[in-house]
Order: structure tokens, then sequence, then C-alpha cells
């Protein structure tokens, strides 16, 4: 089962954000929600002016489902490549490492910001 | 000037832990524990020598000697920690006075030099304060000046083949009084107000030449 969210970011842009259920999808969770409120929200994104030919994207989901969930992949139209990353401090050094998919814990958030500070 | 979205080529997502609660504790940290850190055993500023962005030969330790300086090893494809603290650091910088910010020095030292040209390096500078400088060299060249420096040296991820790798760098912002008197690590997540703050503070100290 997959879901699509569509959705426009700062200055027009517009990512395409593909969510497929990790656990193959329930359709009780879905049967038991109001139609009206969906499943998975985006309740923040931005994107602050780069300053050179790389941006990052911060967005912030949150689920009602009761079942975990994964980002896999996004695209915008404004780039052809757009990744998962995941800033890391080890010992002063600031990595970026790129990832396959982040989680979205079931009834829980999956929150992107700067320097992946929470 | 293009517009931002003409130069986007790549977006990146940054992920933080997944976690309902973070941005609760997050506000419950306080400003202090985003401030600087004061290195107890004050040192020199580093002695180093690198490439401005015109292409000459820039000896740091002469060049800033008594201005509070601020410096950083980054690197101009930085999609995340690099321009949050640069941004932060000129937000900081508008709210002290002129006389004040004008006599500070912010130095970011590109580690990436098959990517961080001179030209590209002053593009990125620009996009936050024409007087901010910008340094590179050849990899032995910034390996000695991160030593002297005392942070961890930057490594490059592998080119996929792309061109599109990440650069493992120092995460703080060092600092310096004019007159050496304090030695200073600023880690991300330092605040605007908290930057204004802390120049302000740390520009009372030493004799500064103008």
């Amino acid at each position: 089962m997959n879901r699509l969210l569509r959705y426009a970011v700062s200055a027009g842009g517009v990512l395409a954000l593909g969510l497929a259920s990790a656990c193959g999808g329930s359709s009780d969770a879905d049967a038991k929600m109001d139609p009206d409120v969906p499943a998975i929200e985006v309740v923040s994104s931005y994107i602050p002016e780069p300053p050179a030919s790389v941006a990052a994207a911060y967005v912030t989901f949150r689920s009602r489902d009761d079942e975990a969930d994964r980002l896999l992949s996004a695209t915008s139209d404004v780039t052809d490549v757009v990744e998962l990353h995941r800033t890391r401090m080890d010992g002063g050094t600031m990595s970026m490492e790129m990832l396959e998919h982040f989680d979205l814990p079931a009834r829980g958030e999956l929150v992107m910001e700067p320097g992946g500070i929470t | 000037m293009p517009s931002w979205r003409a130069l986007v080529a790549l977006a990146l997502l940054t992920a933080a832990a997944a976690t309902g609660c973070a941005s609760e504790e997050r506000a419950g940290t306080g400003a202090d524990q985003r401030d600087g850190i004061r290195i107890a055993e004050a040192r020199p500023r580093p002695d180093f020598v690198l490439t401005d962005t015109q292409g000459n030969p820039f000896d740091f330790r002469e060049e800033t000697a008594g201005h509070l300086t601020l410096l950083y090893f980054g690197y101009t494809n930085c999609p995340d920690v690099c321009p949050i603290h640069f941004a932060n650091i000129i937000g900081g910088l508008d709210q002290v006075p002129d006389e004040i910010a004008d006599e500070v020095r912010v130095i970011f030292v590109g580690v990436d030099p098959p990517r961080d040209s001179p030209e590209r390096i002053r593009e990125w500078l620009d996009h936050f304060d024409a007087s901010f400088i910008g340094l590179t060299g050849t990899d032995a060249e910034l390996a000695v000046a991160q030593a002297a420096a005392g942070v961890p040296p930057a490594t490059r991820d592998p080119d996929p083949g792309n061109g599109r790798y990440a650069v493992s760098h120092a995460g703080w912002v060092l600092g310096y009084t004019a007159g050496d008197e304090e030695t200073w690590r600023f880690p991300l997540g330092v605040r605007q107000q908290s930057w204004a703050r802390l120049i302000e503070q740390l520009s009372e100290m030493g004799s500064t030449e103008s």
C-alpha cells in the first residue's frame, strides 16, 4: 500500500514525497480513521535559502497511524536529486550520512531539523 | 543575482531521531548549553598560511592579530551545518554596534579543494557578508592548518562518480579574542542572540587595533 503526499514548500517549490508502508499496511487501521484527517501529515517544512548549489529541506511528519511507516524517497521540481541524510556529530567532527529511509513511528513524528538536533 | 531556485542542484533532507517529544526537550535545554565553550587554557591563535579568495597568500596569525576572530573549517557543498553556523554568525553580528562588528574577523576555510575553489568560496561567503574572509589550499596545507588549530582533520567521502559526496569536518567555530586572552569553541546551535552577546562580551577583552 502506498500513500502519496503532495504539498507546497517555500518559494513555490513542490516536493512529492512517496511513503510506503513498512509493514504491509492494514485496512483496519484506515477504517478507524476519520477520512477527513490524513493518517500522515506534514506539519512543517522549509528550505533555508542556500548559499550554494546544495540545499537542505527540513520536513516534519506526524502520523496518526497505528503502524510505523517509512519515508523512502522524495522528489522536487527544482532539482533532479533529493537524498535523505542524517547529520552526525562524532568527537567534534560533523558528518553527513546518506540513509535509505527515515522511520516514521506509529503515532509519532519524524522530525528533520538543522544539524540533526532534536 | 540569480534566484536560489536556479542554483539548486541537490536538495538534501537532514533527519534527526524521530521522537514525539524532541521539540520539548530542545526548548527546555536552555540557551546556556548552546553557547560557546571557553577552552580552559587559552591558546595563541594558530599559525598557518593558506590562499585567500583573491588568490593571495594569507597568513592567518599575522592578518587577524588584534581582532576578535572566528575561524571555521567547512565546505561550500555543505548543505546543513555550515550555512547554519554562518547564518547565525551574521545574524549575531547584525545585532551588535558597527564599531564592534567591524573589528571582528570571520574566516571560512574550505576543506574540500576539488570543489572549494577561491571563486566558489567567495560566492558562498558573499551570500552572508562580503567582509568574511575565505581561505583554501592544498590538502597538505589544509592538514597543517587544521592541526595548528587543533581540530580533527576533514575527510572526504568517496566520490560516487558524480561529484556528489559529503565531507566530514570539525563541527565547531573557533574563537580567539583580540589578544588571544581566551580561546572558545562554538558548537552548532549557538543562536543569533547568543552570538551577539558573546561577540560584544569577547570584544571587550584585550586591545583591539583599529
